[in-house]
């Protein structure tokens, strides 16, 4: 009997209904880390003109290819330029085209995709085949050939870039479609006789928008690494402003002289897009919790103590 | 097989003529005047001018401009350069050598420490070793491959000096010297990415029931990975890899650039930069050929490999 | 006990790492198999029958997974064996047959490599030798030709010759135990006799005992000895099949045989079970059938002991004497 106690005191009768925790967290630690530093390369880059007081053109041959020293942090190029400062506005240059080229992509290819996978039939055979024949291009290739066509400059090399990442993007977007066509809101969204422009929108794009996400932040930072080959190659963008690709292939004619000529911009390139890499990431585990990593025992456990004291 | 071999040849015949029309019409979509880029803005008569502009067939409607390129394409003979005033087919037999040997270096480079690596990483999941090398081929992937193959150069061959930093050798052998750097900046981006493919690929198969079976019988863990999950693991990596031989092709250039191995991506660049239309065009034609002929190979490898295709 | 059991599992417990947390998908399970008898072990989809034939082979993911109890194996706790002692036991002394059979075989080696492996690890003898014993095995699971079979791969055989297949590599080097889970789920029915009747005849011509898991109680009836009945990651009744079906102690193991559709039933009343097994995310106290039972009161808020309620009869509930008749 003297159990009694024990038992009344214990457990409610029913059980509760376990919560369900569909979605992951959004702010781990890569994750904070990574929009962290995404964020500080985005402000640097939009203020500057307010960070850095030397002009990233202006040429001062008095201090050609100054060492680092606190007057310039990272030195100066072959015509006394600040590298630091030629930095923040290469990065201007680099992220805005970089946003240009997945805007581009995404405007085509998202619609073609919907059109693709909802329709069907010879939509998306017309698509489908346009599509295998630019994939069989090595995809910088195809760039190539789109800026001889287009003429050599940023934005030749955006558009170009921009049609390269499309096919890839409406493959997606369809087979995602695809899947969503069947479900059952789509038959709901006919039924009550919606346009079909309409439900591809309105109904089956919303579906679809955190997978494209995913995607689309991938495609940057490759559009990062690819403008940047471009640039480096002298198709991109033209002098005097560059972006990080032109400042290295500036930079690289005097290795032995500041080699950080040639590898500040590279480091640069190499932080935001791992930074965007590990962001995309975990946006992924944020929408696919099936995808995350799982804890220890020991850590679940300190955790359940911890939120046990408090 | 046979049938399977001749299908996928002749599904490669379209899309073959679609790349290249739109090379064709890519190429040529701007009009500017290729006689003045093959004089190099030199005046000249009307009848050089008329005499140059018959040799290269300019005075044509594009359309058959179209039909002589391509039939002579076909014929193997891929035009003249404007500005090399050589065959595009001599300038290619010149340089292609490198760029073959460099891209062949490369990806043998790459499978040998890309596969290893991701075996372990998937064997040892989540552990230290994993994650090093996950954080190691994160920043391999970031990094373009002329940055690398920069950061190589001024390490190895200015500070070091223990290999040369640029240009290129007559004979195979001595090339495996000169090229030795410029293919491991080329293959590091492709390490990373077949890495991670393999890693992600051998974790399916170890979780595979299959996988479970073999342990289940009682076969050594290392005997279970290796006979029954690599094999499995590995032929769709072999698929991924030669996709991505399309990008080294692309890679190669790059690394030229920087060690001025006079390769063909030299000739590319400058015909993009010089509106050097047949030498674009035949490269870029060449190049597209070769991609597509490889992954077909790998197709047929594929099927040699996997009992269930090769049976059907 | 009057018999020495093969098999004895001694409050197993098993924690298992998910993305939704710690899942205690084993709370203590108390089980007993015989030499040479057919132990079915059923229950609903979730209550643990799988995860109880993967502990007993020790095959879930070190890390993520996490055991206590007792597996006794011819008197030895497995799961204190070395991972040596375990490759030996696993596939030689213990084997085991799943369910989807096209994806447990490896798709990239030939049937006869698969078998004969299995018998080259456990016996270390001559590559021919290993063939000649393939050859005899593939006919004792009766699959002819042999010859031609063995250079066959998995995806050229039918569902049913893959289970033979499972079954051949399972009895290779003649174990004590074969654990079949739901073995026949994925076969057709006229196939799932004939795998039933193999393993029967395999049981009785090599003394081999088999642990059946099963959720339908068709098959129980039909070549099991005895049954353990499991709920919610628990063992909650064991007895020989006879008793199961007219006695049944435990209100869950009545449940679940008066939902069996029966000839000449009426067909507009099929008895259920009202609700769903309880999700395993926190440790409980109470009795875990406690929120379907009809019988439940104040008692079951502390979750009673299995304790024997007639000869070879164990069951847990405090209300069972009430119902046993």
């Amino acid at each position: 009997m003297a159990k009694f106690s024990e038992i009344f005191w214990h457990k409610p009768l029913l059980p509760k209904i376990h919560k369900k925790r569909q979605e992951g967290v959004f702010f781990t630690a890569p994750m904070v880390l990574s929009m962290l530093f995404l964020a500080l390369i985005i402000l640097c880059c939009i203020f500057a003109p307010l960070i850095s007081p030397y002009s990233p053109t202006e040429q001062n041959l008095t201090e050609s290819l100054a060492l680092p020293s606190l007057r310039h942090l990272l030195g100066t190029d072959k015509v006394g330029r600040d590298l630091l400062t030629r930095l923040f506005y290469g990065g201007r240059t680099t992220l805005l085209s970089a946003i240009g080229v997945v805007a581009f992509s995404v405007m085509v290819g998202v619609p073609l995709g919907l059109v693709s996978g909802y329709y069907g039939g010879l939509a998306d055979a017309v698509i489908g085949r346009v599509c295998d024949v630019v994939l069989a291009f090595p995809s910088l290739l195809l760039a190539f050939v789109l800026v001889a066509g287009f003429g050599r400059g940023m934005a030749s090399a955006v558009v170009a870039l921009g049609i390269v990442y499309v096919p890839m993007l409406a493959r997606l977007v369809r087979s995602l479609t695809l899947v969503e066509k069947n479900k059952t809101y789509v038959e709901a969204a006919n039924s009550i006789g919606y346009s079909d422009a309409r439900i591809m929108f309105r109904h089956i794009l919303p579906n679809c928008v955190s997978t494209i996400t995913v995607q689309i932040t991938l495609d940057l930072a490759y559009a990062i690494l690819d403008l940047a080959s471009l640039s480096f190659l002298g198709l991109g963008v033209q002098p005097p402003t560059a972006d990080w690709g032109a400042m290295l292939d500036e930079g690289r004619n005097f290795l032995l002289q500041n080699p950080l000529l040639a590898l500040a911009p590279g480091i640069a390139i190499i932080v935001t897009v791992v930074a965007l890499n590990i962001f995309s990431d975990g946006l992924h585990q944020y929408f696919e919790p099936v995808q995350r990593k799982l804890p220890s025992f020991k850590k679940v456990e300190k955790r359940r103590q911890k939120e046990g004291v408090a | 097989m046979v049938k399977f071999i001749g299908k996928r040849i002749l599904q490669m015949i379209p899309i073959l003529f679609a790349v290249s029309v739109l090379i064709f019409c890519m190429v040529r979509i701007t009009p500017s005047d290729p006689v003045a880029s093959m004089t190099k803005g030199k005046k000249i008569s009307a009848e050089t001018r008329q005499s140059l502009e018959e040799k290269y067939y300019l005075d044509k409607s594009l359309p058959e401009q179209y039909v002589i390129w391509i039939t002579h394409a076909m014929g193997g003979d891929l035009g003249d350069s404007f500005e090399y005033k050589q065959s595009v087919n001599s300038l290619i037999a010149g340089r292609l050598p490198t760029t073959a040997q460099l891209v062949l270096m490369s990806a043998v480079l790459a499978l040998v420490i890309a596969i290893p690596i991701g075996v372990i990483s998937a064997v040892r999941m989540n552990r230290l070793t994993d994650r090093i090398l996950s954080v190691l081929t994160l920043i391999f992937v970031a990094s373009p491959v002329f940055l690398t193959a920069i950061a190589l150069m001024l390490v190895f061959a200015l500070r070091l000096k223990m290999f040369p930093s640029f240009g290129s050798g007559k004979t195979f052998v001595e090339n495996l010297r000169y090229l030795f750097l410029p293919s491991v900046a080329l293959s590091l981006n492709m390490v990373a990415l077949i890495s991670r493919i393999t890693r992600s690929n051998m974790i399916e198969q170890l979780n595979s029931n299959y996988a479970t079976t073999a342990i289940a019988k009682g076969i050594p863990y290392y005997q279970v990975v290796m006979k029954h999950c690599f094999k499995n693991a590995v032929i769709p990596v072999i698929t991924v890899a030669s996709i991505q031989i399309g990008t080294m092709l692309v890679g190669a250039v790059l690394v030229e650039n920087v060690f001025a191995l006079g390769g063909l991506g030299d000739i590319l660049i400058g015909g993009v930069k010089s509106s050097d239309y047949p030498v674009v065009q035949g490269i870029t034609l060449m190049l597209v050929t070769v991609f597509l002929l490889i992954n077909l190979l790998v197709d047929i490898v594929y099927a040699l490999i996997d009992p269930r295709i090769r049976l059907e | 006990m009057e018999l020495e059991n093969l098999l004895e599992l001694k409050n197993l417990k098993l924690d298992l790492m998910s993305v939704r947390g710690i899942v205690h998908a084993l709370n203590g399970v108390n089980m007993e198999i015989r030499p040479g008898e057919i132990h079915g072990l059923v229950g609903e989809s979730g209550s643990g029958k799988s995860m109880t034939s993967k502990s007993i082979m020790r095959l879930h993911n070190e890390q993520r997974s996490r055991m206590s109890g007792e597996i006794l194996f011819h008197g030895k706790d497995l799961l204190k064996a070395s991972k040596k002692q375990m490759q030996a036991i696993r596939g030689g002394r213990i084997s085991m047959i799943f369910q989807d059979p096209m994806t447990s075989l490896n798709p990239l080696l030939t049937v006869g490599e698969q078998i004969g492996e299995t018998y080259r690890q456990h016996e270390k003898c001559s590559k021919a030798a290993a063939r000649k014993k393939t050859f005899e095995i593939l006919e004792k699971v009766g699959i002819y030709p042999a010859e031609k079979r063995a250079l066959q791969y998995p995806f050229e055989l039918s569902g049913g010759l893959q289970q033979r297949v499972m079954i051949a590599i399972a009895i290779a080097c003649s174990p004590d135990l074969l654990i079949a889970d739901e073995p026949t789920t994925a076969l057709d029915v006229t196939i799932q006799a004939q795998i039933l009747e193999l393993l029967k005849k395999l049981s009785d011509d090599m003394g081999m005992s088999i642990l059946l898991i099963t959720h339908n109680f068709g098959i129980v009836a039909e070549i099991c000895d005895r049954v353990s009945v499991m709920y919610a990651g628990k063992v909650v009744e064991t007895c020989d099949t006879k008793t199961i079906f007219r006695h049944a102690a435990h209100p869950y193991s009545r449940a679940l045989i008066a939902s069996i559709p029966k000839t000449g039933m009426n067909v507009e009343y099929l008895p259920t079970i009202p609700g769903s097994p309880p999700e395993l995310y926190e440790e409980n106290r109470a009795c875990a059938y406690l929120p379907r039972c009809p019988y439940g009161d104040n008692l079951c808020e502390l979750a009673p002991e299995i304790r024997s309620c007639g000869s070879g009869h164990l069951a847990a509930c405090h209300h069972m004497q009430i119902q046993n008749i």
